[in-house]
């Protein structure tokens, strides 16, 4: 893999697009499922989340839609095509990358003099 | 007001004042439900809105959040150069075509006067002047 990332960044946008793949969400929904679902590993403050979600938004990854719930009105995202190219990309990469680390963590031989 | 700061430095910051307001609106269904949240855990009434503000996050954090994000600036703080580069065309342009359609309007009314005999209180060249002056 010639591109250069790094270890951060595109986690957070990895995280929100993954859970969206499955149903659409609103943004406390999603923070709640991301620090549940990482036992609140991830958890910075939750209002940064919009700006990502915006911006995904921008890029067509992802789109939003005003919906009332129970009498509450609140914008509920969903994953696109475009995002679930972008999901299947960020997924390789972080699979790629969690291999690496967990083989060096391992430790051993490493075969170079 | 819980944002009002926030709001101030967004705006400051350049971002463009629709995506300010999409981005306080959600933030404000955000943070109650944080505080329905935290009422639900016991918390009540002024300790219940402070834990939720702090778990939304403190203005610093949210407001570079936003600003981290250049292209939700808006066009004058993205490039001012161009603004003021194009708008002055554009703006002389715009003046310019009101009032040859002004002049054009006067015209026609005036000629729709004369083919139906009436009597017109004062010529087209009248109406000019007037505009004119308007103008300068």
């Amino acid at each position: 893999m010639s591109e250069t990332f790094s270890f951060m960044s595109g986690l957070p946008e990895l995280a929100i697009l993954r859970l969206l793949r499955d149903h659409e969400m609103y943004g406390y929904e999603i923070v709640q499922a991301i620090a549940l679902r990482t036992h609140a590993v991830m958890s910075p403050g939750e209002g940064v989340i919009y700006p990502l979600l915006h911006g995904l938004e921008k890029d067509g990854a992802l789109k939003s839609r005003r919906k009332t719930v129970s009498g509450r009105s609140r914008v509920y995202y969903s994953l696109t095509a475009k995002g679930a190219k972008r999901l299947s990309a960020l997924s390789g990469r972080w699979s790629a990358l969690n291999g690496a680390v967990e083989a060096l963590m391992a430790g051993g031989a490493l075969g170079v003099r | 007001l819980a944002f009002d700061n926030l709001r101030e430095r967004l705006l400051l910051g350049g971002v463009a004042p629709r995506h300010v307001r999409r981005y306080l609106r959600e933030l404000d269904e955000h943070l109650d439900d944080l505080t329905a949240q935290q009422r639900q855990g016991g918390y009540d009434g002024e300790d219940a809105a402070i834990r939720a503000r702090a778990r939304l996050g403190g203005d610093d954090e949210l407001a570079s959040a936003m600003l981290a994000q250049k292209r939700f600036r808006s066009w004058t703080a993205r490039a001012p150069w161009a603004v003021f580069l194009f708008l002055p065309p554009i703006a002389a342009l715009a003046f310019g075509m009101l009032v040859v359609g002004s002049v054009a309007l006067v015209e026609n009314i005036s000629a729709s006067c004369h083919l139906a005999s009436i009597r017109r209180p004062y010529g087209s060249r009248h109406w000019r002047r007037i505009l004119w002056r308007l103008a300068i």
